[in-house]
């Protein structure tokens, strides 16, 4: 197994494991104060931008792995996207959510 | 590109230094008593988790490949716990909220109970007993469905036994029918072996006729083929005739050319006959004029003189006599031409009638001068 590979399943499994944690922490919101829903929200919108920034690295190294090398560039460009959009949003919708936590 | 990966930096820097501040944040809110608000804080605890390998890649002396793996590895590890710890918590919270309701149902006095009878229960109740009168009505409407089908069913049984009996009758005529139809097949049958052989019979007479035709057509087509010859060699017996019948008159032609050199050939000896006649005739003049020549030799020398005179004359008949002989036998081969030579024939003869006439005229010349020397 190549380097690419190992990387591709790693981000794959991560992005499914983030993908079912939204569901849950989604389903665990009625459960919850209602106070506290726009600081949740903003949670759930951080991993959520944690999500998409892992499925364009699976993406990423999924054409690297299967050698696809016309849309590697485009990938590659949109990886240098997501490092300078996706996770700083992810980082500051985590700190709205701290800020909301702290309003209450 | 500098320029994107100074930024892409400053970005790192960024994340980290926002990672950092909502730990600090969350550590206050801790102390504050966030804890009161939700009920397990550990999901956030390990969502606040994730932003560790974000701060940790903003550390400039990791090298890319090793800032992947800590990405990967972190990031997964991470997830992973989360979305364990997320989903034994949502459990753990349904399962108490279970155990609450239930708590709630056995206290009936309990003021929420209350409300949850009044607002959820009653409403259900409620609706219960009118899906119980639906269904007692829909019962009863089956139950007069069902007796009035169970009636109607009666009839038909009364009636199907009468139409039993009568089937049974039927059944016997039809039992008869049957036995009768059993010995019609059987005659039937018999009938159709016998017919079947009859009918292997005609196909064999079929097929021989078949073969007497396939024969006649043969044969039709070998008299064809003889009709064909006998045409060719009808036209060759034809043209054979033709070529006969030109050959015949041909033939009639030669034949008829030969009857008239036949004829004219009779007509010649009789005249060739003629002539010797008239040889002969001069031949004894001759004789008698010879002998008189003797005597006139005895008697003068004149006449010796005459004689000679009459000797070249002689000379001169005798080459007559000998062109005469030539032309005969000129005429000998000219009777074999016959039909070429005819007119030489007639010339000739013209001639020869001349000469004749010639000598006629020299022997009356001779007679004259005979008779003159006589005198």
């Amino acid at each position: 197994m190549t380097f690419e590979t190992t990387l591709f399943i790693l981000f794959l499994i991560g992005f499914f494991l983030l993908v079912y944690t939204i569901i849950v922490l989604v389903k665990r919101k009625e459960y919850e104060n209602k106070r506290i829903f726009p600081g949740y929200n903003a949670l759930v919108f951080g991993v959520i931008f944690l999500a998409l920034s892992f499925l364009v690295k699976t993406l990423k190294f999924g054409f690297l792995a299967f050698k696809e090398s016309l849309i590697l560039d485009y990938m590659n460009y949109f990886d240098v996207a997501t490092q300078i959009v996706l996770l700083p949003l992810f980082a500051v919708s985590l700190f709205v959510a701290m800020l909301l936590f702290k309003e209450i | 590109m500098p320029l994107l990966d100074t930024f892409l930096i400053v970005q790192k820097y960024v994340t980290a230094l926002l990672f950092l501040l909502i730990a600090l944040s969350w550590f206050q809110l801790k102390k504050e008593g966030i804890e009161g608000f939700f009920r397990k804080p550990l999901v956030i605890r390990f969502l606040l988790f994730l932003g560790f390998p974000f701060i940790v890649l903003a550390v400039p002396q990791f090298s890319p490949l090793t800032a992947l793996f800590v990405e990967s590895i972190g990031v997964i590890l991470f997830s992973t716990v989360l979305f364990i710890v997320s989903f034994i918590e949502f459990k753990n919270v349904d399962t108490k909220r279970l155990h609450d309701l239930q708590d709630i149902m056995d206290k009936p006095k309990h003021p929420i109970a209350l409300e949850f009878a009044r607002k959820i229960v009653e409403p259900e109740i409620a609706f219960l007993h009118k899906e119980e009168r639906r269904l007692r009505s829909f019962e009863k409407s089956v139950h007069s469905r069902l007796k009035k089908k169970e009636q109607a069913l009666d009839i038909k049984v009364k009636t199907d036994a009468v139409r039993e009996k009568k089937l049974k009758e039927q059944e016997t005529k039809t039992a008869q029918e049957l036995e009768d139809l059993r010995k019609k097949t059987k005659l039937l049958n018999t009938q159709e072996k016998e017919f079947n052989h009859q009918k292997e019979e005609i196909e064999d007479k079929k097929e021989e006729i078949e073969v007497i035709h396939l024969r006649l057509e043969k044969l039709k087509e070998k008299d064809k083929q003889r009709k064909k010859e006998l045409k060719k060699e009808r036209k060759e017996l034809d043209t054979e005739k033709k070529h006969i019948d030109e050959l015949t008159k041909n033939i009639k032609k030669q034949e008829d050319i030969f009857a008239k050199n036949e004829k004219m050939k009779e007509y010649l000896e009789k005249r060739k006959e003629e002539l010797k006649q008239k040889e002969k005739e001069i031949r004894e003049r001759f004789v008698g004029l010879e002998d008189r020549e003797e005597d006139i030799d005895d008697e003068k020398n004149e006449i010796a003189a005459q004689r000679r005179k009459l000797d070249a004359e002689k000379a001169k008949v005798d080459n007559l006599v000998e062109s005469y002989n030539k032309k005969r036998s000129e005429l000998l081969i000219l009777e074999n031409q016959l039909d070429d030579r005819k007119e030489d024939i007639e010339r000739l003869e013209k001639i020869l009638a001349k000469k004749e006439k010639e000598l006629d005229l020299e022997k009356g010349e001779l007679i004259r001068k005979q008779r003159e020397m006589m005198k």
